[in-house]
């Protein structure tokens, strides 16, 4: 009991959470009021986190875990919500999604993912996923009067719901050959002879990897993005990915830490299925929301990468990566929610021709996200890429370099035609100026961000190892 | 222990024939059935562990409540069981090898379970002088309390989240309001006048 | 060995049968209750012919419907059109098996009895249900559904109500929560609980004012609508069964079950079981009363009684107890 003020973020969200329902309940159309507190919400847990940031305390009988590394991702998770929440305002209202559960929903994810990153046991692991998925389950068919949203909705659910079930029986098996859930535990009794032990391992990682897409198990990735509604998907490809990332550098380096040559196998695999893939499959598509799914895929693979180096380096040019990676979602996702002709909004690729003409700035910004994703120096997106090719290379695994390097290229290819469109192209007709407050500080935070990055480096590595080094 | 043997093999054999009812069952009416029978026989199952409170659980909130809704939903919709059985053979292949797998599985990991049993760690929290329901209490409320409250929350997403997806708020309906309806008075609706002779009564409206 | 499972089984099924014959000659003289004091109400003399006082009425009746036809409709499934009876009455008796007539007086003892009986009772509901789908008929179909729908709300507010006893009592065994009741019966701390409960056992049991599955002016007495003979006469006396259970769990709750209302001289000298007798008899003039006074209720208005009225009451109240017997150290062990 001594220890819980260092859940009091959690605690303030869960209390927050019971009071914007209440708002919503006993208030009419209170859609922005309650928009507004959750972002105020927001606004005052992050300084609630950061106060925690440089501890590392182990809470409910070693079962919840705040250190550095949560505390970090914790600071990420909330940032990018806000923004999600802040830049799709206008979309929200145009599209008849304002109800008040929509921030409600989105603060419940958050208190879900809160937990993925801090939790140090599997039930708790369990319910913060479930936790997470079911609001964005819900999320995702929130336009329901939209035959594509439903659809995202039931095919989010169903697989995620059979990706849970495979996760559970995972923790089934690790649960009954070693005697506990409790990470720590898990890791004293682990022991590589044992074949159930070893499946339970896969099918825990498989559940895992299904909620950050990641080849095989990003088949609901492309049709959830397109379906949801844009403000959705925006939310989808940020902070959802931050929660699963944690959650993976926490069970792998802590409970399966000991049986390491295990596991990197297996996230190899996942990871250059991952990059290949979402580099492939990316250059025949026509949604942008598409190409931004199979776009998210092939970083995770990237990711991914990282964590399969069993390296310091790794772990933290990882967290560096997902960091950046959602810095340029943000840019993106802001410059997808331009595009809008005649107040409706687009999602072609095609529609993007002409956007130098209207719009020189965005078409600018747009262009610095896509180079930046493609890993082009000197962007922030390169230095992603060259953190996690350093550390996979120090850690003797030159062909995941390589085959990185490779579908970088390819990539790079379909983010390239995307800027031949805008600048190149015919003009179409003009597209609407851009009115919302959120869209244009968000853009231009984030390219500012992206831009100027290679300046100085330094800040941002300096807290991700401080956040790494508590895993290992 | 011949008798408890008999009866947990009895349980045993109608759980797994009930469940393989459910899924061999042309009526979906009767597939929910089996299930209910399935949840009985493993609440049963649970009650012979020694885990009694579990077992009721199951039978209060699965059989109880969880299922009566299930069977609701499936009685009111017209499924057309021929139209959903023609697909049926090709997904054949696919399903036994799901099966195998997890059959395999499960073979697995009895067989590591009976070849070492010094490795199943045992540190269990159950206290066995006392009843199960006080150990769950027990932790639940103390080292579990966060996982506890977090469930909840699960719960009241699903809540929302059921809320939000289906209901509609239609503007044509009358609705009854009982505190107004009883807090009329008499005066609020009955207006005595005098009437005059060959004038009549002007009533605005 | 053998001889001594024998043994078992022999003293166990004489015990049984020695609840359950009693019960079975109850419900039927309930019944009778039931009607006289439906004439009593309405100026009438109800059921006086058949034997002293028409005490023998309702053999009568059964005897009738031994003899009556089985009819099963031609579109009936009728796996299920037989089971549904079966399933009513069985478990209508299957949870007296748990009820302690007196401290050392009972079939069985578990631990964790209320649940049982609350599993018990909350399966109730098949009968109905199966009944209603088997009977392939409109208005069975839809009396079962209102009566699924029924039982499952207010089931919600029964169980917030028996959490209000189980935190003042400390355990779930039944023969601990009536000890727990030697110095003062829950009724009278717990009152609005006991209200709570009562209201939501008539909805439980579909008795009016909440008997809408069988409302006999729109479902033609809904689920019951296709059976005869002996199955509805089955189906009639599960419910009565039903009935006298509540009455039992209520009396066992709230009303200290065996244990005399003064323990002196002339009340403590009468045999526990008779005191439990009474209680159950008085509860069920109580709901014999309230079906003949109270008018039935409209659905929606019983939906809003069950989760919009009772739900929030009861949830407060378990908070208050909780929060009552915190402050004041009360909580037991």
């Amino acid at each position: 009991m001594e220890n819980i003020n260092f859940i009091y973020p959690e605690i303030f969200i869960a209390i927050s959470i019971l009071g914007l329902l209440m708002v919503g309940v006993f208030k009419t159309n209170s859609f922005n009021l309650v928009t507004k507190l959750t972002s105020f919400m927001f606004l005052i847990t992050i300084p609630i986190v950061f106060l925690n940031s440089t501890v590392s305390m182990k809470l409910f009988s070693n079962n919840y875990i705040v250190d550095e590394l949560s505390s970090f991702l914790k600071i990420l998770i909330l940032g990018s919500s806000a923004f999600a929440l802040f830049f799709t305002d206008q979309y929200i209202k145009k599209n008849k999604l304002d109800k008040f559960e929509y921030p409600v929903l989105i603060t419940t994810a958050i208190l879900g993912m809160f937990v993925m990153v801090s939790s140090n046991n599997l039930i708790g692991l369990y319910l913060g996923i479930e936790l997470q998925s079911l609001s964005l389950y819900v999320l995702a068919s929130l336009n329901r009067d939209s035959t594509k949203s439903t659809e995202a909705g039931v095919k989010y659910f169903v697989l995620g719901a059979l990706s849970s079930g495979l996760l559970l029986y995972g923790c089934s098996l690790v649960y009954g050959f070693t005697g506990s859930t409790n990470y720590y535990v898990i890791a004293e009794n682990f022991s590589a002879d044992n074949i159930a032990l070893l499946f339970g391992l896969v099918f825990i990682l498989i559940g895992l990897a299904f909620k950050i897409s990641a080849v095989p198990f990003h088949m609901w990735t492309p049709d959830v993005y397109e379906g949801a509604p844009t403000s959705v998907t925006a939310f989808f490809a940020l902070a959802p990915k931050v929660a699963g990332f944690g959650a993976i550098i926490r069970i792998l380096y802590i409970a399966f830490g000991n049986v390491f040559d295990e596991w990197q196998s297996i996230l190899i695999f996942i990871s250059v299925a991952s990059m290949i893939l979402g580099a492939v499959a990316a250059i025949g598509q026509t949604n942008i929301k598409r190409l931004m799914a199979y776009s998210s895929i092939s970083h995770m693979g990237y990711g991914l990468a990282g964590l399969a180096t069993g390296i310091n380096e790794g772990v933290t040019a990882s967290v560096i990566y997902i960091f950046l990676y959602v810095v340029m979602n943000i840019g993106s996702f802001a410059c997808i929610l331009i595009m809008k002709r005649k107040d409706i909004y687009l999602e072609n690729i095609r529609d993007l021709s002409g956007l130098s003409k209207n719009h020189p700035l965005v078409a600018f910004c747009l262009t610095v996200m896509l180079f930046s994703l493609a890993g082009i120096p000197p962007l922030a997106g390169f230095f992603a890429k060259f953190y996690i090719f350093m550390a996979v290379v120090k850690a003797d695994l030159i062909i995941l370099a390589v085959i990185g390097l490779v579908t970088s290229v390819i990539s790079a290819f379909y983010y390239l035609r995307i800027i031949k469109i805008m600048y190149f192209d015919p003009e179409q007709e003009k597209f609407d100026p851009i009115s919302s407050k959120g869209v244009k500080i968000s853009l231009a935070l984030s390219t500012l961000l992206i831009l100027f990055y290679f300046l100085n480096p330094s800040i941002l590595n300096f807290f991700v190892n401080l956040a790494s080094k508590s895993v290992q | 222990m011949l008798a408890h043997s008999i009866i947990f093999y009895f349980f045993s054999f109608i759980t797994i024939a009930s469940s393989l009812m459910v899924i061999a069952s042309k009526n979906t009416v009767h597939a929910v059935f089996f299930l209910i029978l399935d949840f009985v026989s493993i609440s049963s199952l649970f009650i012979m562990l020694g885990a009694e409170f579990l077992g009721m659980l199951t039978l209060i909130v699965y059989v109880g409540a969880v299922a009566v809704l299930f069977l609701f939903v499936v009685m009111m919709i017209n499924v057309n069981f021929s139209e959903l059985k023609s697909g049926f053979l090709e997904y054949i292949p696919f399903g036994l090898l799901i099966g195998l797998v997890i059959l395999l599985e499960l073979g697995m990991m009895i067989a590591t379970w009976k070849y070492k049993p010094d490795f199943v760690v045992s540190n269990s929290i159950v206290n066995k002088t006392i009843t199960n329901t006080e150990s769950l209490g027990l932790v639940i409320y103390t080292d579990y309390i966060f996982f506890f409250q977090l469930s909840g929350f699960i719960l009241l997403v699903a809540m929302i989240g059921a809320i939000v997806l289906t209901f509609r708020r239609k503007e044509s309906l009358r609705r009854q309001d009982i505190t107004t309806q009883v807090s009329r008075e008499r005066t609020d609706s009955v207006e005595l006048i005098e009437v005059k002779q060959s004038e009549g009564v002007k009533i605005n409206d | 060995m053998m001889s001594e499972y024998l043994n078992i089984i022999l003293f166990d099924s004489l015990k049984i049968l020695a609840l359950l014959i009693p019960v079975l000659i109850a419900v039927a003289l309930i019944v009778w209750v039931d009607r006289r004091v439906w004439g009593l109400v309405q100026l009438r003399k109800g059921p006086n012919v058949v034997g002293p006082f028409g005490l023998f009425q309702t053999v009568a009746d059964a005897l009738k419907y031994i003899f009556k036809e089985i009819i099963i409709p031609a579109g009936a499934n009728k796996i299920i059109f037989i089971l549904a009876p079966v399933v009513t009455m069985s478990l209508a008796l299957l949870a007296w098996a748990v009820i302690p007539f007196g401290e050392n007086l009972y079939v069985t003892n578990i631990n964790v009895g209320i649940l049982y009986l609350f599993a018990v009772s909350s399966l109730g509901v098949y009968g109905i249900i199966m009944a209603g789908w088997a009977s392939n008929s409109k208005y069975p179909f839809l009396g079962a559904l209102r009566s699924a729908a029924q039982m499952v709300s207010y089931e919600v507010s029964i169980g917030l109500v028996i959490i209000n006893v189980l935190l003042c009592v400390g355990s779930l065994n039944l023969v601990d929560i009536v000890i727990a009741q030697k110095n003062i019966w829950f009724a009278i701390p717990l009152f609005p609980m006991f209200v709570i409960f009562f209201i939501s056992a008539l909805a439980e049991t579909n008795r009016p004012p909440f008997d809408l599955p069988e409302a006999e002016a729109e479902l033609v007495s809904g689920y019951q609508t296709e059976y005869s003979g002996m199955m509805y006469a089955l189906f009639w006396l599960g419910e009565y069964a039903n009935i006298l259970l509540m009455c039992a769990l209520g009396s066992i709750l709230f009303l200290g079950g065996w244990l005399s209302p003064l323990d002196i001289a002339p009340f403590n000298l009468i045999p526990s079981p008779i005191w439990l007798i009474l209680k159950i008899l008085l509860l069920f003039i109580l709901f014999a009363l309230v079906k003949a006074i109270v008018p039935r209720y409209r659905y929606d208005q019983l939906m809003r009684l069950g989760w919009k009225v009772f739900l929030p009451l009861s949830l407060f109240w378990v908070v208050l107890t909780s929060g009552f017997l915190f402050y004041f150290d009360l909580l037991p062990n």
